[in-house]
């Protein structure tokens, strides 16, 4: 097992270095003049855009650009951003506010997905399915940009339950987005969890367990669901690199200052090393999250090993 | 190739599982013939593309021909959903922004299904340094964010065209990691399988054992998940088109509608759900569809 | 069955929510007595000469005030700092300043105070965004070159007293002090120009309390020793929004004291909501229809003349922006002093008939189609350029498409390298109340912003006749006449003006907004 990690760790490395040097390629094919990008409507004076672009390094080859930012990496420093932020600083405030988001978007998904999941495994075509399939439905089919402007309005504005948008209220602020934000989701959890207990469910252990006179309740928990969390646990570590990475519209509407925010700006802005920093971010959360859900394999089925 | 066809090695051991496969194909054409839900979603989707197909025949009002002292005009005769700000009939919108939706939400769930499947299954069937090399590569592409992936593919392609083919590109690029890590898991457990070992202890080929064991023991969430991405892709549409870098006018689609009608939703409400129904109607189908044809083709829940 | 209750749910709702939010309001409790927070997006940058946005310059223009400033209802330049600024030949001008005024942090503002900042921001070294501002200053060039580090045609004279010598006459140069980068700075800027833009110090009627917290907050605290008018109230706290229909909702949810600039979408809710507490003014922005005018599709002045007839700014000006938008009837906005009444006549106004009539004289366009470009980061852009495209379609007989471009700077890229041949969306927004300022930076053939390269030597002549004229009125009606030859020549089809749409809470009153749209942060007074 410890050879497995080790291996994985010198794995993510090279991801790493992979990734960030595709993302540097990429960035060089990101339309538009970043220092037109930093003027506005108006257009950039040629004096300074030279002076931004030395300043910036960004009239230097690909790789002499790459090879700055590895280097930067290495002493912990990740650039700065054209209006003179420290990117690393930025990320670690934003980090924060991204983690609240996704916990509590994470927590949605698994309550009421799996939840949901198994109400309709164990009722299959019955009353319970049907309402967690219309409950699915409107989750897939109203885009979660409408769901949030709706609830922003009721909740927020009408009642006065939950703040409107900022931070400011702490955990509080994170209740209303997180829903949103796990709405969409929560539909996949619902529905893999479904197919894959009412699969468990005819299994000959489960048969067996239910014959030996175990509750249902217990057959079900500790036996049937147990083994059928595997492709909903792969969901689920996907979700924690997606919520972090993929809430730019969320973060937009409920004025949440994430990571998702400072990547849609960086790649309006054309800001090379703050997209890149950014996406470094990713790319470790992705990796870790993976690790962790391929390690939780062995757990829930004990048959899967790690040679 | 009649000689190798002829060699009794060859003909005897394919014969039994072959008829077992008809068998096995034959129940699932039984059950599904049987659900209603099965006639149901069919019915719908065929109502879809039949939209699709010729909006003419279901829209009688011409969606471009727009009027701007008719802006967000209620709900009336002839104009069953009322107008949009732009004046244009939203109904016959709608059943015209079919075509477009339809075809990339179809378009993107098969592509990153066959793509994101095959990956998937590979690295978890083969396990080992398969799995890690197709894996490491699923993660850099997960890791790139769908607004740089999709603002890249502007400068490559530039603006010939409808935007169709960009926009499948992009979330097919974008969707694809997602679907391969779900059949890997999948199919990994469906290895451990008792009846797999069983397989493999009989001497039963690995490709065979996979084609004809995991395969349909792992066709569930690889299912779930592809259908149920259809109505995602198509809401998310609308988000890169937003980038310009989309669908361009005057190619409708339900999640540019949508999208912007949502900022005079108060004011309009009929102009987002129009739209939002149809849509609603497409995501139904074909997540009943999914999930009927689960049902069938699962040998477990049946034996 | 299930989706007809829900749309019949969601159309229910709508009716109770309008119904109800307008009765919700109340006090919050816990506010600091005198202190209010007002909406703005994130700053580009605070430094004077650096920002490119009018968050920027609201934030900047609190801390900071210039030697003038412009006065709100009518915008004519009021001296401030300047004691007198005068000149005999429009080349060389005599400031001389007021005693009194001090920096945030007791530094006095003498004459060294405006000229090392001058000196600072034309710097190459220092690539400030708009440095471009001081370009007719003698010297301009071999500062912003890096060669030399003051400009030459500043000299102090005393401690209250300096010259400025213009490279050739301006007559208008007065009211282009009165833009925001020509601020002083106390000698703490150069020091470390990066972290005093995350906290600057200046000598405008608020302090900053705090550092610049991005994308959360700014907080100003009233500077009780500003030698101007003080401001009324104790406190301003800038929050920062992604977007402003977030701020928007905040402020029907009593979060917000002051939003600026409510979302056109939501004006027709707004005003019934908001009541006297929503507020229309005037700015000085407008929106163009631009063409390459070298391009074969677009190089017939009759076939522009003939477009901008075949706009129904009526139309969309009511329908799309719900009257926040004026149609234009010329290149000067009414809020400009000096503006040239309806110059534009017939030309703004719609009419099918007369447009294809002078289109077809003109010979049509090659291809009879074009292609408009709009950057779709403003949500608005997409709306009014498919209406505006359709009625041209319709009354042209030709076909026009629209085609969005993430940003501006993308749209404008790609004409200049030739590889598009579109007409496309642009705007402009005077930095200082001239009319020249409508007319200079965007026609000429040196300028920057000249996004249609248009060229004629008659109408750069008569801006030369303007900038040298002896008085005002000799100058705008110069600049009268040349805007009357660009409109003939119609490289930009002007198509509105754009007015400016605050809302307010109930906690504060005086809430007003000037041309630049600038919120007058000391006027709002919180009750």
């Amino acid at each position: 097992m410890s050879r497995y990690i080790m291996s994985r760790v010198l794995q993510a490395v090279l991801v790493l270095v992979g990734a960030t040097l595709v993302i540097f390629v990429i960035t060089f094919a990101l339309p538009g003049d970043p220092v037109q990008a930093l003027a506005g409507e108006r257009a950039a004076d040629p004096a300074f855009a030279e002076a931004i672009r030395a300043r910036y390094h960004l009239d230097e080859p690909l790789l002499q650009q790459y090879g700055r930012f590895l280097l930067g990496v290495l002493h912990g420093d990740l650039g700065q951003t054209y209006s003179g932020q420290d990117v690393a600083q930025m990320l670690g405030e934003r980090i924060w506010v991204s983690a609240q988001l996704a916990a509590f978007a994470l927590a949605f998904q698994i309550v009421i997905g799996v939840g949901a999941g198994v109400l309709s495994a164990l009722r299959r075509n019955g009353v319970a399915d049907t309402g967690v399939r219309i409950f699915t439905l409107a989750g897939l089919s109203i885009p979660f940009f409408v769901t949030a402007f709706v609830l922003q309005l009721v909740v927020g504005v009408k009642f006065g339950w939950l703040p409107v948008a900022g931070t400011e209220d702490g955990f509080l602020s994170y209740v209303m987005p997180g829903f949103v934000l796990g709405s969409l989701s929560t539909a996949y959890v619902a529905r893999l969890t479904r197919g894959q207990l009412t699969e468990s469910l005819r299994e000959d252990y489960v048969r067996m367990a239910t014959a030996k006179g175990l509750t249902r309740v217990r057959v079900v928990a500790h036996h049937a669901l147990r083994n059928s969390l595997i492709p909903v646990v792969t969901f689920l570590g996907l979700e924690v690199g997606a919520l972090l990475s993929g809430a730019v519209i969320t973060e937009s509407i409920f004025n949440l200052p994430g990571m998702g925010q400072a990547m849609a700006r960086a790649v309006y802005l054309g800001e090379r090393t703050t997209v890149v920093g950014v996406v470094t971010v990713f790319v470790l959360v992705y990796v870790v999250a993976n690790l962790l859900v391929d390690l939780l394999y062995a757990v829930l089925d004990p048959r899967i090993r790690y040679a | 190739m009649p000689e190798l066809a002829s060699a009794a090695g060859v003909v005897e051991p394919r014969a039994i599982p072959q008829r077992k496969r008809r068998g096995h194909w034959q129940a699932v054409r039984r059950r599904l013939s049987r659900s209603p839900l099965f006639y149901l979603s069919a019915a719908l989707l065929v109502v879809m593309a039949g939209m699709a197909a010729a909006p003419s025949l279901f829209a009688t009002a011409d969606p471009y021909d727009c009027d701007l002292g008719r802006t967000l005009a209620d709900a009336g005769a002839g104009q069953w959903f009322g107008r949009d700000l732009q004046g244009c009939d939203v109904f016959s919108r709608s059943v015209y922004g079919a075509r477009a939706s339809l075809g990339i939400g179809l378009a993107v769930s098969l592509t990153t299904g066959l793509l994101g499947g095959a990956v998937g299954a590979a690295a978890g069937y083969f396990g080992g340094w398969v799995d890690a090399t197709l894996s490491r590569i699923t993660e850099i592409f997960l890791a790139i964010p769908l607004l740089l992936g999709a603002s890249v593919l502007l400068t490559l392609f530039g603006a010939s065209g409808s935007g169709t083919w960009t926009v499948i590109i992009a979330l097919s690029v974008h969707g694809w990691p997602q679907v391969a890590r779900i059949t890997r898991s999948a199919v990994m457990e469906a290895k451990q399988q008792d009846y797999m070992q069983a397989a493999a202890a009989i001497g039963c080929s690995r490709l065979r054992a996979l084609a004809r064991h995991v395969v349909p023991n792992s066709l569930g969430p690889w299912l779930v998940v592809v259908t149920t991405n259809l109505g995602v892709f198509i809401t998310y549409e609308s988000i890169i088109s937003m980038l310009g870098i989309g669908l361009r006018p005057p190619t409708i689609s339900w999640g540019q509608m949508i999208h912007d009608a949502q900022a005079r939703f108060l004011e309009a409400p009929l102009p987002l759900l129009g739209p939002a129904l149809f849509l609603s109607v497409t995501v139904l189908a074909f997540i009943l569809l999914g999930d009927v044809v689960r049902d069938a083709i699962d040998p477990r829940i049946h034996s | 069955m299930f989706l007809h209750i829900r749309g019949m749910v969601a159309v229910g709702l709508t009716s109770v929510l309008l119904a109800s939010v307008a009765s919700c309001g109340g006090s919050e409790a816990g506010k600091k007595t005198g202190a209010f927070s007002a909406a703005i997006l994130e700053p580009s940058s605070l430094m004077p000469a650096n920002y490119s946005e009018v968050y920027g310059a609201q934030v900047v223009s609190a801390l900071f005030t210039p030697l003038v400033t412009f006065d709100i209802k009518t915008n004519e330049t009021r001296l401030e700092v300047a004691e007198s600024i005068e000149s005999t030949d429009n080349k060389v001008w005599k400031v001389r300043l007021k005693s009194g005024w001090t920096f945030h942090n007791g530094e006095p503002v003498t004459s060294r105070s405006f000229v090392d900042a001058w000196n600072f921001a034309a710097n190459k070294k220092s690539a400030q965004l708009n440095a471009y501002v001081f370009g007719e200053i003698k010297g301009y060039r071999e500062v912003a070159s890096g060669a030399e580090e003051t400009m030459s045609g500043l000299r102090v004279v005393g401690d209250l007293e300096f010259e400025i010598t213009l490279v050739r006459p301006w007559s208008q140069f007065r009211q282009l002090l009165g833009y925001p980068a020509f601020s002083p700075l106390p000698s703490a800027a150069y020091k470390d120009p990066k972290a005093f833009e995350q906290r600057p110090i200046g000598n405008g009627p608020f302090l900053m309390e705090g550092a610049w917290q991005h994308d959360q907050q700014i907080t100003l605290r009233r500077n009780d020793s500003y030698a101007g008018t003080k401001a009324k109230a104790g406190e301003v706290r800038f929050k920062i929004y992604q977007s402003f229909d977030t701020a928007y909702n905040d402020l029907l949810a009593n979060n917000l004291d002051v939003l600026p600039a409510v979302p056109t979408a939501r004006i027709t809710e707004a005003k019934s909501l908001l009541g006297d507490r929503f507020g229309e003014s005037p700015s000085g922005r407008m929106e163009y229809l631009g063409f390459p005018v070298n391009s074969e599709k677009f190089k017939s002045p009759g076939v522009r003349r003939a477009i901008s007839m075949a706009i129904d700014r009526e139309a969309i000006t009511k329908a799309i922006f719900r009257g926040t938008r004026t149609p234009a009837t010329g290149f000067v906005p009414p809020v400009v002093p000096g503006a040239a009444p309806n110059a534009c006549g017939a030309l703004c106004v719609h009419d099918a008939a007369a447009a294809k009539a002078a289109f077809d004289a003109a010979g049509g366009i090659p291809g009879n189609g074009f292609t408009i470009g709009y950057n779709s980061d403003a949500p608005e852009n997409k709306e009014w350029v498919e209406a505006a495209a359709r009625q041209i379609s319709k009354d042209l007989g030709v076909n026009v498409e629209t085609r969005a471009y993430p940003k501006l700077a993308v749209l404008l890229g790609d004409l200049s390298s030739g590889k598009v041949d579109t007409a496309f969306r642009t705007a402009w927004t005077f930095y200082f109340p001239s009319p020249e300022n409508y007319l200079k930076p965007l026609f000429t053939q040196d300028a920057g912003e000249n996004f249609s390269r248009y060229r004629n030597d008659e109408f750069e002549a008569l801006l030369r006749d303007g900038a040298a004229a002896k008085d005002t009125e000799a100058a705008d009606a110069k600049y009268a006449e040349a805007e009357r030859v660009l409109l003939d020549d119609m490289p930009y089809v002007p198509l509105w003006y754009q007015g400016v749409m605050a809302g307010h809470s109930k906690r504060v009153s005086d809430v007003s907004v000037d041309s630049f749209r600038r919120l007058r942060i000391e006027s709002v007074v919180v009750d």
